[in-house]
């Protein structure tokens, strides 16, 4: 009976979703010619299935009762998000959103609180771009974070940079003192502020994980980024989901903290996230600043010195992905398979005082390649190969 | 603006923009100190010992040309005590080896040292214009990969030689890298970055005393040393796998110059991540420059080094697999066994469990079972499957040929 009346309504349609096949199909999924809806349902199911996991691996957190007798009271999971404003972290703003209305309908209890974060790199801007945001989703706490922040962490050892006085007291003076001064050396270190600047957030909001937006293609992207940084080493530590170490350099003896970073949007593709949030009532796209919509990977390209390593990767998987979107997902899931070693001397000494990674002292000791530069170019030895090239050269 | 002075010896001209970090040199300095790199791989490496006897492996290219130049040019200013032989593989492609050959034949001359060269027809009866007569251009490159491979190995053995030295260099090993990387292929990565491949099991060692020389310094050097080399690419180069590595690569090198030795370190590290490796347990810290290799698949100096399974190592023939892989999830097992038995065309080859190479990518990403160094059953050259590649191969040939002649 059911079949029947499916292929009834399906013979209805011009060209019936592949899913539920009764609706028409409009779009594309993995080859599949399906509809809107379908298309929403399965990018939401990636994105629950890899929370449900974080879910396992975080308790919500509990607090004596305040009377002093009976059970403890069980509060809500704390979790905070990384938002860049572009597709990918507004799609996974939306998707928690939606889990949390989802649970709520379902008279359950709500599955966790979030914390969305914003580091602004913008100097000087006058208006907060997430007004939109806080009036869409009221639910959530909004912050907007400053990169300069960075300067003043605790978790970045200043001191394994070699400068006069330390931290330095605003980014440009931290960007003049390098001794590599291409753009892609200053990219990398803006990234690993924002990291910085993130992970701190989870110790300072008591959150218990971190959530970032990368998707399938971005963790291809970021693997082949980070090799051509020469931080392969590490490459485990930023790929996978799980505990991550950071250290309080202020404190005598230093203290070690252990946070959780998550990236639930690890099965999706970027250009599935780009159709997503053009999918939404209302679209997401009202959300993404313009400059974010714009197809970084089409515009000409003036002059290699102005490009940075993760543009030219940007430029390079989105062909990957249009073509080949197999390859890219395989890249994801072959390269999460490395393992992490060294998870247990992970104390200040093993860590680089720049980017957190475990440091390779195997590798420096079986490195042969040398680049031809002189010994005042020499580091202190607490960075790690790769944060050496972005400072040093 | 007044002329720079080197930066080294601060007396000459600079007349040389070092590609690898940018500094300004002259003429005698950069060669000097492209020199001074390599003697430095070679010593810190402990790459040979006094008296051995090592074949370089001559295409007449500007790698090899160089390596033999530089190895020379060491092993008499620092005494190596090493005996030089040309070791040099005749593919049999008109137009392209006769000329090559020809460079060799002179270098030879223009070195002192002495030269061997071997052919496919003597070694397999098929020289590579034959093959591409067979199989078309497509998916040739894997046959001349596989062929050449054996066929330095199987000469040095005629010459009672135990290591043979290639020009791979450094742009060579970072397109490796990233190749197996874009592959998922991490039984590659972690063995496509060791200095030295093959142990003391092997017949045979390999090295590859260029992998940190940049390409580009290559040419400079064969330049300003005016180099005898041929420089015409092999007239069957496919537009494999790895041209979209080496295109990516030469991008990243535009804007960071370092960033090709930086994906040579990054695969160096990344292959102890490999599940499986030995990784920080090794007791022979910092020393282990040697990978325990199998022989067959080390990079090849051109085109693919693609098992066999995938044609030319287009991507999209890799893309198509991995999307039928996932729509059959959860039977990867069965599939790669599947493809195994038709693709390698033998049924002796599927009588035992024998980890595929090349097969089903999900299969060989690490937790498949580990390879274990063998010989082939039919020409005893080391394998970690019963026939090696080159047999395999040349069996489907060897069915084909009555064909061809009709």
């Amino acid at each position: 009976m059911a079949m029947e009346s499916n292929s009834a309504t399906a013979g209805s349609l011009t060209k019936p979703c592949k899913k539920c096949r009764v609706q028409e199909a409009t779009l594309d999924s993995r080859g599949q010619p399906v509809c809107k809806d379908c298309f929403v349902k399965f990018i939401a199911t990636k994105c629950v299935k890899q929370i449900g996991l974080l879910g396992r691996e975080t308790m919500p957190p509990c607090i004596p009762n305040p009377s002093g007798r009976g059970p403890p009271i069980i509060q809500i999971r704390k979790y905070i998000l990384g938002l860049s404003l572009g597709p990918s972290s507004t799609a996974l703003l939306n998707l928690l959103h939606e889990n949390i209305e989802y649970q709520l309908s379902m008279n359950r209890r709500t599955p966790f609180d979030l914390t969305v974060i914003h580091i602004s790199s913008s100097l000087g801007q006058s208006s907060d771009p997430l007004t939109a945001h806080r009036k869409a989703y009221p639910r959530f706490t909004f912050l907007t974070i400053p990169l300069s922040f960075a300067l003043t962490l605790p978790t970045i050892d200043w001191s394994s940079l070699s400068f006069t006085s330390f931290p330095p007291s605003s980014l440009s003076e931290l960007f003049n003192s390098l001794a590599s001064q291409s753009v892609a050396s200053r990219t990398d270190i803006i990234h690993l502020l924002t990291r910085h600047l993130l992970l701190h957030q989870i110790l300072t909001t008591e959150s218990q994980a971190l959530l970032l937006g990368h998707s399938t293609t971005s963790i291809a992207e970021l693997t082949l980024t980070q090799t051509a940084k020469g931080r392969g080493f590490s490459l485990p530590w930023q790929i996978n989901d799980g505990p991550f170490t950071i250290i309080d350099y202020t404190l005598t003896p230093t203290e070690e903290k252990k946070v959780l970073v998550y990236y639930p949007l690890r099965d999706v593709l970027r250009k599935e996230l780009i159709t997503y949030t053009t999918l939404t009532d209302p679209p997401l796209t009202e959300l993404i600043p313009a400059e974010e919509k714009t197809v970084k990977e089409n515009a000409a390209v003036v002059s290699h010195k102005d490009l940075s390593i993760e543009e030219v990767m940007l430029r390079y998987f989105a062909d990957v992905e249009e073509n080949y979107p197999s390859i890219v997902a395989n890249v994801a899931r072959t390269t999460g398979k490395l393992v992490r070693i060294g998870t247990e001397e992970n104390e200040a000494g093993n860590l680089c005082g720049l980017c957190s990674m475990p440091m390779d002292g195997e590798g420096d000791e079986r490195w042969r390649g040398e680049l031809g530069t002189t010994d005042d170019k020499k580091g202190l030895g607490r960075l790690c190969y790769g944060c050496e090239r972005s400072t040093l050269g | 603006m007044a002329p720079s002075l080197c930066a080294i010896c601060k007396t000459e001209r600079a007349l040389i923009k070092r590609p690898k970090n940018y500094t300004k040199l002259c003429k005698t300095c950069f060669i000097q100190v492209f020199e001074d790199e390599v003697n430095h791989t070679i010593k810190s490496s402990n790459l040979f010992h006094p008296g051995e006897k090592v074949a370089i492996g001559a295409s007449g290219g500007k790698d090899s040309t160089v390596l033999a130049s530089v190895l020379k040019t060491l092993n008499e200013r620092h005494g190596y005590g090493l005996d030089l032989v040309l070791l040099s593989i005749d593919e049999g492609i008109k137009g392209y080896r006769d000329d090559s050959l020809e460079t060799v034949k002179r270098n030879a001359a223009q070195y002192e040292m002495p030269l061997k060269v071997v052919g496919y027809d003597e070694l397999y009866g098929w020289t590579m214009d034959q093959v591409v007569e067979t199989i078309g251009k497509k998916g040739n490159c894997t046959y001349c990969g596989v062929f050449r491979r054996q066929a330095l190995d199987r000469g040095a053995k005629m010459l009672g030689i135990k290591h043979v030295v290639t020009g791979h260099n450094a742009d060579d090993v970072a397109e490796t890298v990233l190749m197996n990387l874009l592959r998922g292929d991490m039984a590659r990565l972690s063995r496509s970055t060791s200095i030295v491949t093959g142990d003391d099991k092997s017949e045979v060692k390999r090295s590859k005393p260029l992998k940190y020389s940049y390409e580009k310094e290559i040419v400079l050097y064969a330049h300003h040393k005016k180099l005898d080399y041929f420089s015409t690419e092999c007239i069957y180069s496919p537009e494999a796998f790895r041209g979209s590595a080496r295109s990516l690569i030469k991008q990243l090198e535009r804007v960071r110059p370092s960033a090709i030795l930086d994906i040579v370190r990054s695969g160096e590290d990344m292959a102890r991540l490999v599940p499986g490796e030995s990784g920080s347990s090794c007791a022979c810290k910092g020393q282990k420059t040697s990978a325990p290799a199998t022989v067959e698949d080390d990079i090849s100096g051109c085109g693919s080094s693609q098992g066999g399974v995938v044609p030319g190592g287009e991507m999209a023939a890799m893309d198509k697999q991995l999307r039928e892989n996932e729509e059959h999830a959860g039977l990867e097992i069965d599939i790669s066994k599947k493809i195994s038995e038709s693709k390698q065309g033998g049924k002796e080859t599927t009588e035992k469990a024998i980890p595929i190479r090349g097969g089903n990518p999900a299969s060989k990403s690490g937790s498949g079972p580990r390879q274990v160094l063998g010989n082939c059953k039919r020409c005893g050259y080391m394998s970690s499957q019963e026939i090696c590649q080159a047999c395999t191969l040349l069996e489907g040939l060897n069915k084909n040929r009555p064909q061809i002649q009709l």
